[in-house]
């Protein structure tokens, strides 16, 4: 006999009924929660950040940011937080149609926001998609306001935007965006019922393609030299898996695979890039192989074994690189 | 001499294979294409399989050039060794498909005559059993020539060149990028590549080469990671006695696929067979058909759905897939007919098992299908809510 819904169920669902899924009540009911939680030393663990007090230390965060790959270091969270006598986050910033390197480059000289007004509430994008946020030295928890600001004593870049993403320019002010999944995310009679903004983006954007291997890094090695100086953060670069998961035995059959090419060329610049950087690999590609690939659904989205070896694998780095513990951090 | 371009039917198929561990392991074992390429009736095609020594694609290039390379003044105690990296290759007239391997590229060394500009690659443990004069004729005569992308790509096109004329088609067997215990966070600029770093240049240009020369590309990357390489992959370029099994599956079917062997040794009639998902699942449930019989199929077209005992195990295990199972969903890999269906919705399954029959004209009249060739499929992995 299935048992009844706890009171903490039922409330929810008076308060999804009454205000919809998502409210400023249920956020607000949940990020008071983990306030209470985080304040009373328990650690709060979401697939997209891990946070706890653990003594009076120093604040220490690690800051990701990419496509769904990146969430991938949230479980780094309580493997670090047993080498940092402090406050901890590990955070990813999982939207990988907000971080395509020329889009995180352009904010670092954004267009006018009376230009880009009209565009962020077209499409919906959140506030700050113009503004150099991956170049602050701090990051909060989107949601979470009251966990305060975390230092971005490291932070990890994921390339996979780049390998799939195609971005738009501006016809007229020259500027880039990804409208993301907004026509495939919204409900189609909505969308087939107002074609206005479809017809809006079509007469203002033209595609910009996408990004060339030699731009993409040329882009990353310029972010990494505006993070360090800005942030002062040991940068790790995750690389992207590079064979398809799932396809049939029978496609190679004198058949171009851009898809797999171009990610097996990105692989290779990138090892190239972190060596002419000085900057740290996290090969997630190797890891991802090794642990199995058949039960992920794309190249981008890991199982959670894999998660849970490429969170050690980034633990390990930062601790044998004395980057948090023995004192740091 | 028969006449090829007149002849359908040429009553030998050669299918050359280059003696590398991954193709001998492989689609190389004894016996094992011959009696999976039968032909349609007593007058019909025969297969015939040569093997011929190991070697990178730049010197079994070299081989096949062999009527334009200069001889080579090879001292009577190497010429074992260097008579198999420089003996000449002669393609039969018969010749259909060479099964090539990059592994060579990885994991053997090539030195070049500093004069006559020959190729020899060496044996790999000839520190262990070359005395130090053949050693020091070597550093004296030869340079070594590391495989660099522009050089492999001119390897693998020459040997597609000599392919040309005679309408036979080069399969190319990738490596694994996974070495094991090569685990690397920082590249230095002037540390040495790294195995998995050149295994990855090489997997690039045979990737770089398919629409130019119409290549097939049998991606062992692919194959040793969806088994999961920490398990399938013993060093770099070698794998477990079972991913080789699996791995000649996936290369039997490129190589059935060809057009000329299509032609050839493809039954009317095939059997339409569970795939082997992972080496953990063996029996499963045929959860759904998407298709009924007499359905003309494409590739790419939905047939059935399977859920694997182990699969479902484990997903209840971690927890993250709480109340979903994992479903695979078997796609056809070219065009058939749906003849027959033997196992329904909700039976019992084993890998290997066949569940159907396709043909590939309606109404084929057949029999003895469990001896028929397998209905080539894929494989795609969902989830859903509440089954």
């Amino acid at each position: 006999m299935a048992s009844k819904p706890s009171l903490k169920r039922r409330t929810l669902k008076l308060v999804r009924k009454t205000f919809g899924d998502r409210s400023a009540l249920e956020l607000g009911g949940r990020s008071l929660r983990n306030v209470v939680k985080f304040r009373t030393g328990s650690p709060i663990e979401r697939r997209d950040f891990y946070a706890v007090r653990n003594g009076s230390g120093e604040r220490f965060g690690v800051f990701g940011i990419g496509g769904c790959d990146v969430t991938a270091i949230t479980g780094a969270g309580p493997l670090l937080s047993r080498a940092h006598r402090g406050t901890l986050c590990v955070g990813s910033f999982a939207k990988a149609d907000h971080v395509r390197s020329d889009l995180l480059v352009q904010t670092l000289d954004p267009p006018d926001p009376a230009v880009t007004r009209e565009v962020v509430e077209k499409l919906g994008l959140i506030d700050h998609y113009f503004s150099p946020a991956l170049f602050d030295p701090t990051f909060r928890v989107p949601d979470q306001q009251g966990l305060g600001e975390f230092p971005k004593n490291v932070v990890v870049l994921s390339i996979s935007a780049d390998t799939a993403r195609t971005v738009y320019r501006h016809r007229e002010h020259g500027f880039l965006v990804d409208p993301g999944g907004w026509w495939l995310t919204t409900d189609m009679a909505t969308v087939l019922d107002d074609l206005s903004v479809t017809k809006w983006f079509a007469k203002n954007f033209v595609t910009a393609r996408r990004i060339s291997l030699e731009d993409s890094m040329a882009n990353f090695e310029r972010i990494i030299t505006e993070v360090r100086k800005r942030t002062g953060a040991f940068v790790v670069l995750m690389n992207v898996l590079t064979v398809d998961p799932g396809s049939s035995s029978l496609d190679y059959m004198h058949a171009n695979s851009p898809h797999r090419v171009r990610r097996r060329e990105f692989h290779l610049a990138v090892a190239e890039l972190a060596a002419r950087t000085n900057v740290a690999l996290l090969d997630v590609d190797r890891i991802a192989k090794e642990t199995g690939i058949s039960r992920q659904a794309d190249f981008v989205h890991y199982t959670p074994d894999q998660k849970r070896r490429m969170s050690e694998q980034l633990a390990r780095l930062l601790i044998s690189e004395g980057v948090i513990g023995n004192g740091r951090g | 001499m028969t006449d090829r371009a007149t002849d359908p039917h040429p009553s030998t198929v050669t299918v050359m294979l280059v003696d590398s561990a991954d193709v001998s392991g492989s689609v190389g074992r004894a016996g094992f294409l011959e009696s999976h390429l039968r032909p349609h009736d007593a007058g019909g095609s025969v297969v015939e399989v040569i093997t011929v020594s190991g070697g990178r694609c730049d010197v079994l290039a070299q081989r096949l050039e062999s009527a334009h390379s200069p001889d080579l003044p090879v001292p009577a105690e190497l010429a074992t060794w260097f008579g198999d990296t420089t003996a000449p290759v002669q393609l039969p007239d018969s010749m259909a498909v060479l099964v090539l391997s990059m592994a060579d590229a990885l994991t053997a060394g090539v030195w070049r005559h500093r004069t006559t500009g020959v190729l020899v690659q060496p044996p790999p443990d000839r520190a262990e059993i070359w005395s130090a004069q053949a050693e020091e004729w070597l550093v004296d005569g030869f340079e070594p020539v590391p495989p660099d992308s522009d050089l492999l790509t001119a390897g693998v096109g020459n040997i597609a060149k000599h392919l040309e004329p005679l309408d036979a088609a080069l399969v190319v067997l990738n490596t694994s990028t996974y070495v094991p215990g090569e685990e690397v966070f920082w590249y230095m600029p002037d540390d040495p590549e790294t195995r998995a770093i050149r295994a990855a240049r090489i997997n690039l240009v045979a990737d770089r080469l398919i629409p130019d020369l119409g290549l097939t590309v049998v991606d062992v990357d692919r194959v040793m990671a969806e088994l999961g390489a920490g398990e399938s992959v013993a060093g770099p370029a070698q794998y477990t006695t079972d991913a080789l099994e699996v791995l000649a599956e996936e290369a039997l079917a490129s190589i059935r696929d060809l057009p000329r062997i299509h032609r050839d040794f493809s039954s009317d009639a095939m059997r339409l067979a569970v795939p082997r998902y992972d080496r953990r699942t063996e029996r499963g449930v045929l959860t759904r058909w998407h298709v009924d019989t007499g359905a003309l199929v494409g590739k790419g077209d939905p047939l059935f759905d399977l859920r694997f005992d182990g699969i479902y195990a484990h997903l209840d295990a971690t927890g993250e897939n709480a109340g979903r199972s994992l479903f695979l969903s078997v796609v056809a890999g070219r065009a058939g007919f749906v003849d027959t269906i033997t196992v329904p919705a909700g039976g019992a399954v084993e890998v290997g098992t066949g569940v159907g029959v396709i043909t590939v004209a309606a109404g084929t009249q057949w029999d003895d299908i469990e001896n028929a060739a397998a209905f080539p499929v894929g494989v795609k992995v969902e989830t859903r809510d509440g089954q």
